[in-house]
C-alpha cells in the first residue's frame, strides 16, 4: 500500500491557483491585486474567490488602499500565512520522502 | 491526487516562488539620476577649482551646491512616486535594495551636515573634501548589499569598483583633479549599473 497520503495536505492551500498565489506571495508581499492576477493567470472573479478562501483561514489579509487617485487592492501574506505554507511545504516533502 | 501531480505542482510553485525571488530590482532610475547629478555636480566642482569660472569661488560653490539640492530634492520627489506602481516593488529584492539605499542615504547625510559643520565652525574650507571618498565607499557597501541580497551577482563588481574609488578618493581629497575622477565614478558605479537595471524594469501596472 502506498504511504502517499493527500488527506494530511492542507486543503485550503493546495488548490493549484492557491499554490501559486501563497507560492507567490512568499517572495513578494504585499502583492497587488492586478500583479497576483498576472502571475497566476486568473480572472478577476477567480482570483477574488481563492482570496477569500485563503483570507477566511488568516493565511492573506486584502488591503484596499489608493496609489494617487487610483484605487489599489494589496494581498498580504500574513504571519499564519507564512507558517501554513511552510508547515505544507514540510508535509508535501515528508509525504514525497515516505512515497519514494 | 497521485505523486505525480503532486510534483507538477510544486514545480509550478517554485516557478512563481522564483519569480518573485528574482523580480527585477526598481532602483535603476534613481542610481541613473544620482549617477549623473553627481557627475554633473562635480565636473563644476572642478572648474572652479581651477579658477575657469567667471565667479568668487564662495559664490561659484553656493550656487552649484545650492542647485545640486534642489535638483537633487525634486528628483528625489519624483523618483519615489515613479517606482509607487511597478510589480515587483515588494519583492524581497526589491525591499533590500530600498533598505540599504534608505540606510545609504542617511549615512551620507551624516557625513555632508559633519562636513559642511566643521567648514562652519573652524573656517577649514576643505572639510567638504572629506565627503567624496566616504560617499563612494558607502555607494560600495549599498550594491554589494542589495547585489547578495537581491542574487544580482553583476552588481558587486560595481560594488567593488565603488570601494577602490572611495578609497583613492580618501588618498587624494584634496586634489581638484580628484573631483573629476569622482565624476568619472558617479558615471560608472551608480548611472551604468542603474541603465542596466532601466532596461530590465518591468512596466507599471495600475
Amino acid at each position: 500500500m502506498s504511504k502517499f497520503d493527500h488527506t494530511e495536505i492542507d486543503d485550503v492551500i493546495h488548490g493549484r491557483l492557491r499554490l501559486g498565489i501563497m507560492a507567490y506571495l512568499s517572495t513578494v508581499s504585499p502583492a497587488p491585486f492586478v500583479e497576483l492576477k498576472g502571475k497566476v493567470n486568473a480572472t478577476d472573479g477567480n482570483l477574488s474567490t481563492h482570496l477569500s478562501k485563503l483570507e477566511e483561514a488568516e493565511y492573506v489579509r486584502i488591503e484596499k488602499t489608493f496609489s494617487g487617485k487610483k484605487p489599489l487592492t494589496l494581498v498580504h501574506l500574513t504571519k499564519q500565512g507564512r507558517a501554513a505554507w511552510i508547515a505544507y511545504l514540510n508535509r508535501i516533502q515528508t509525504l514525497l520522502s515516505a512515497a519514494e | 491526487m497521485t505523486r505525480e501531480e503532486m510534483l507538477a505542482d510544486l514545480a509550478y510553485a517554485r516557478t512563481l516562488a522564483e519569480e518573485g525571488r528574482h523580480a527585477p530590482l526598481l532602483g535603476g532610475a534613481h542610481l541613473t539620476f544620482w549617477g549623473a547629478l553627481n557627475a554633473a555636480a562635480f565636473t563644476v566642482q572642478w572648474v572652479i577649482l581651477e579658477g575657469w569660472l567667471p565667479m568668487a569661488d564662495g559664490a561659484a560653490f553656493a550656487v552649484l551646491w545650492s542647485s545640486y539640492g534642489v535638483v537633487a530634492t525634486i528628483g528625489s520627489f519624483w523618483l519615489s512616486q515613479r517606482t509607487r506602481t511597478k510589480p515587483g516593488r515588494t519583492a524581497i529584492g526589491a525591499r533590500a535594495e530600498r533598505a540599504l539605499w534608505t540606510g545609504a542615504a542617511m549615512a551620507l547625510l551624516a557625513i555632508v551636515f559633519g562636513s559642511l559643520a566643521r567648514m562652519m565652525i573652524t573656517g577649514d574650507t576643505t572639510a567638504p573634501n572629506a565627503i567624496f571618498g566616504p560617499a563612494f565607499a558607502i555607494y560600495g557597501a549599498s550594491l554589494i548589499g542589495t547585489a547578495s541580497l537581491s542574487e544580482q551577482t553583476w552588481l558587486r563588481s560595481f560594488g567593488l569598483i565603488s570601494i577602490v574609488i572611495g578609497a583613492v578618493l580618501c588618498l587624494f581629497a584634496n586634489e581638484s583633479w580628484a573631483y573629476l575622477l569622482a565624476a568619472a565614478g558617479s558615471l560608472t558605479v551608480l548611472a551604468w549599473p542603474g541603465i542596466v537595471l532601466l532596461k530590465r524594469e518591468p512596466s507599471a501596472i495600475v
